[in-house]
């Protein structure tokens, strides 16, 4: 007799008595076959059956029960799926009928083990199952009222190097609360507000291995911040082409893109991570998309979707991203649209909006800056890591090849070749189109840190707020302009550079002060000059850096300055793995003694040995996006 | 439509509402022109704003709440299925809350018109009708208890279920692998 029944290609049900779930099985993608049946999808884990450990996906009973018992009988239904029709059928309208069904099931329909060697007998698990669902229905859903307690109590404990504001602790609250009842939830906070450090602080307490999926551009800002706030977890970037998923079996957190999670798919859902985290959650608001498909497979206890704009148009997105941190919770999609997104959007109804958020709120976190604005500092700076796309990384290491195979000389020489070199480098990192100064080039995907500009300025124009970009170059102020105008759907964005007459200088000001202009304007650094009063910003993004804190303090303080009653967000943006990051981080480490040297600017750097010098600009590998 | 938004109207039939009407006719032209304003449901009332003709009418529609002896019978009936208590959480109103629609010389109504079943007073009992097809649990707030409430009700109403031992459960080694998917098919799609 064989010991393992053959493969099946119908949909089988079971009840998992110590999960208290209905587990759907057989198939390869059971959730798909669910959802052809109208049954939810629920969430994907592995239940141990008289044979061995099979993947399913698992469905809360009160979620489970009454769709079971809307199924239609047919032809295709398999004999557990249809026992626990029965059983569903039987449970909501006459218990006692239950025990009549435990002679009718076939053995896949009760074989769950049961200890080492036994399995649970169907009518064992049929009286399992009728106090299961009686609990599920007798008590109110405890783990709502938990969640939004949470968020009102600051957490006691938070494992991360880093102070947590009072609002943080308490984000940090409703985040353990959602690991430990084994939900999901959106944290919605404002940019700005530290949504990436609540995240790490949970990631640090909580079981892992864990998985970060993050747009590529900003993979490598959060290996480094892990590294920063938790240094004792150990990272791995899943990401560039030499990826191995063996680096999960030691990991604590697992950080990779969304391309790689449509890629790589199977390896991602192979692993029952801890919590799994979807980093600018609005990438999967089309819930048909691949994207959304391959994050609503990840297994995990606890999922979480970080994101700014929760929705951005419809309602149907919040289903999307909610489906993914809680499935169920919305129901349908179909049902979602007639009961709130129908109501909400065509007929303006208010009860329905207010019914829509009672069900949300315990699994959405959202502040806004000007809730928690008396926590926060009135001038906040990060640093902003972005990726190397795998263009960039060949102009790069063939620029430093070249520059080190044909010799620096010495002297005077050596110190204009140094400086050639670091030039080609920084314009590099900036974007290819700048170094290869390119006629009307195609600029997106080519460079990361030009991708997360544009994201950040995304948010920014989004939430009515203006923001100052500042560049050294002028080439690339030029691509720059263009390429936002274009991405943000402005009708231009003013470039304020050394080559603009005083009255043109003066109108650019008065535009963006008054709001006439558009909300972005960029400043080339030389061009500054004094007496610019740009207070109507709240940000300031630096796309390149001057190596000289006194300068790029002095452009911030353009926006930051007396008079000024708004908070100011800077972002200095760093290419990882290139010198950009290296001479950042000196910077940052040893301020003091950085200052004494690179008051000059980059002389310093000239005066570097070869050794000093590779070990500055050398590429080192894991920093390569796709 | 659901049963119950459908089961509304008959509510007016005691007031003389008889069919073919036309004021049901004229009524439903007066909600689709946006005749009604600030419809309120609140324990025991229902109260708007209709607009017709040339002037505002403020229309009460009054039900008896119920007390706590009728509560408490009502959430034990409830109680006694799991699937009505299902139903309540899906937003659908489960057929054993028949009970709470008005009974005979429940309905009370008042407009200043005083014409009695005039047309402002159908035009609010079918523009609740509207929002109750959307939200069942208009209905118990009107007899008095509001959605939390008459959940919690239910669910401490609800009976307990026998004690059943620890499983004991069969040896791996019995389960029937050959016929591991194939159960009593002619029962179970009878079910
Ligand atoms: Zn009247």
């Amino acid at each position: 007799m064989p010991r393992t029944p053959a493969p099946t290609h119908r949909l089988q049900a079971v009840f998992v008595p110590d999960r208290r779930r209905i587990a759907w099985w057989g198939p390869d993608q059971p959730d798909e076959h669910a959802r052809k049946r109208g049954l939810p999808e629920g969430v994907p884990g592995r239940i141990e059956l008289a044979h061995g450990t099979v993947p399913a996906r698992l469905v809360p009973l009160t979620q489970a029960v009454p769709a079971l018992a809307g199924l239609a009988v047919g032809k295709q239904l398999s004999d557990s799926l249809l026992a626990w029709r029965a059983a569903a059928i039987a449970a909501l309208g006459d218990p006692a009928r239950l025990e009549a069904l435990a002679g009718m099931m076939p053995p896949a329909a009760h074989a769950v083990r049961l200890g080492a060697d036994r399995v649970w007998t169907a009518a064992e698990l049929l009286s399992a199952f009728r106090s299961a669902v009686h609990d599920a229905y007798s008590t109110a859903d405890a783990s709502a009222a938990e969640l939004l307690a949470a968020r009102e109590s600051e957490a006691a404990e938070a494992p991360v190097e880093a102070v947590l504001r009072p609002y943080q602790r308490q984000g940090l609250s409703w985040l353990s609360a959602l690991a430990r009842n084994g939900a999901g939830g959106v944290l919605a906070d404002d940019m700005g507000l530290g949504k990436t450090l609540q995240t790490i602080a949970l990631l640090a307490m909580t079981p892992g291995p864990h998985l970060v999926i993050c747009p590529t551009s900003v993979v490598g800002n959060w290996a480094r911040e892990l590294a920063r706030f938790a240094p004792e977890l150990e990272v791995a970037r899943y990401h560039g082409p030499r990826r191995d998923s063996a680096s999960f079996a030691s990991a604590d957190v697992v950080v990779s893109s969304y391309s790689l999670l449509l890629r790589d798919a199977e390896e991602l859902s192979a692993i029952d991570w801890g919590v799994a985290v979807l980093d600018e959650a609005q990438q999967i608001k089309n819930p048909d998309s691949r994207t959304a498909l391959a994050a609503r497979r990840l297994s995990a206890r606890t999922r979480l979707a970080l994101t700014g704009t929760p929705v951005e148009n419809r309602l149907s997105e919040l289903w999307s991203i909610m489906d993914f941190a809680s499935p169920g919770l919305l129901g349908t999609r179909k049902r979602f649209t007639k009961r709130f997104a129908e109501p909400v959007e065509n007929r303006g109804d208010a009860a329905a909006g207010l019914r829509l958020r009672d069900l949300v709120a315990p699994h959405l976190l959202r502040r806004l800056k000007k809730d928690v604005a008396t926590d926060l500092p009135d001038k906040m700076e990060t640093t902003v890591a972005c990726t190397l796309t795998g263009e960039q990384a060949r102009l790069y290491r063939r620029a430093v090849t070249e520059a080190f195979d044909g010799g620096l000389g010495d002297g005077f020489e050596r110190h204009g070749r140094v400086l050639a070199l670091l030039t080609k480098l920084k314009q590099i990192c900036n974007h290819p189109a700048q170094y290869l100064k390119e006629e009307s080039p195609v600029l997106s995907g080519r460079s990361g840190k030009l991708d997360r500009v544009t994201e950040i300025l995304g948010e920014v124009v989004d939430s009515g707020e203006r923001a100052l970009v500042f560049t050294q170059y002028r080439a690339m102020g030029e691509l720059l302009a263009g390429h936002l105008a274009a991405e943000l759907g402005l009708a231009g964005v003013p470039f304020l550079h050394g080559g603009v007459s005083a009255a043109g200088r003066e109108a650019m000001v008065d535009g963006f002060q008054d709001g006439s202009a558009p909300p972005v304007l960029l400043v080339s650094l030389k061009a500054g000059g004094t007496g610019l009063n740009l207070t109507a910003a709240t940000h300031v993004l630096h796309f390149d850096r001057w190596w000289n804190p006194a300068v790029e303090d002095q452009a911030t303080d353009r926006a930051h300055r007396i008079g000024q009653t708004r908070r100011v967000e800077v972002h200095k943006l760093v290419t990882g793995g290139t010198l950009e990051e290296r001479v950042a981080e000196l910077l940052d480490r040893k301020r003091a003694l950085a200052e004494a040297i690179v008051g000059t600017g980059e002389d310093w750097i000239g005066k570097l040995d070869d050794a000093g010098l590779r070990a500055l600009v050398e590429l080192s590998d894991a920093e390569v996006g796709e | 439509m659901t049963w119950w938004s459908k089961r509304w109207p008959r509510a007016l039939e005691a007031l003389g509402l008889s069919y073919p009407d036309n004021r049901l006719v004229r009524a439903r032209a007066l909600i689709r022109g946006g005749a009604v304003d600030d419809l309120l449901v609140s324990p025991g009332e229902i109260t708007a704003w209709v607009d017709y003709p040339r002037k505002t009418f403020g229309v009460s529609l009054r039900v008896p709440v119920l007390d706590e002896a009728a509560w408490a019978a009502e959430s034990g009936r409830i109680a006694a299925r799991v699937g009505s208590l299902a139903a309540l959480l899906d937003d659908r109103l489960p057929e054993d809350m028949l009970s709470l629609f008005p009974g005979e010389g429940e309905l009370a109504v008042e407009c200043p018109c005083g014409r009695g079943l005039c047309v402002h007073v159908v035009v609010v009992h079918l523009a609740f009708a509207d929002l109750f097809e959307e939200d069942p649990f208009l209905l118990p707030l009107l007899r008095g208890r509001g959605r939390e409430e008459l959940l919690a009700g239910v669910r401490a109403a609800m009976p307990p279920v026998p004690e059943a031992g620890p499983p004991v459960g069969v040896a791996v080694g019995d389960v029937d692998v050959a016929g591991f998917f194939d159960g009593d098919r002619e029962g179970l799609s009878a079910w």
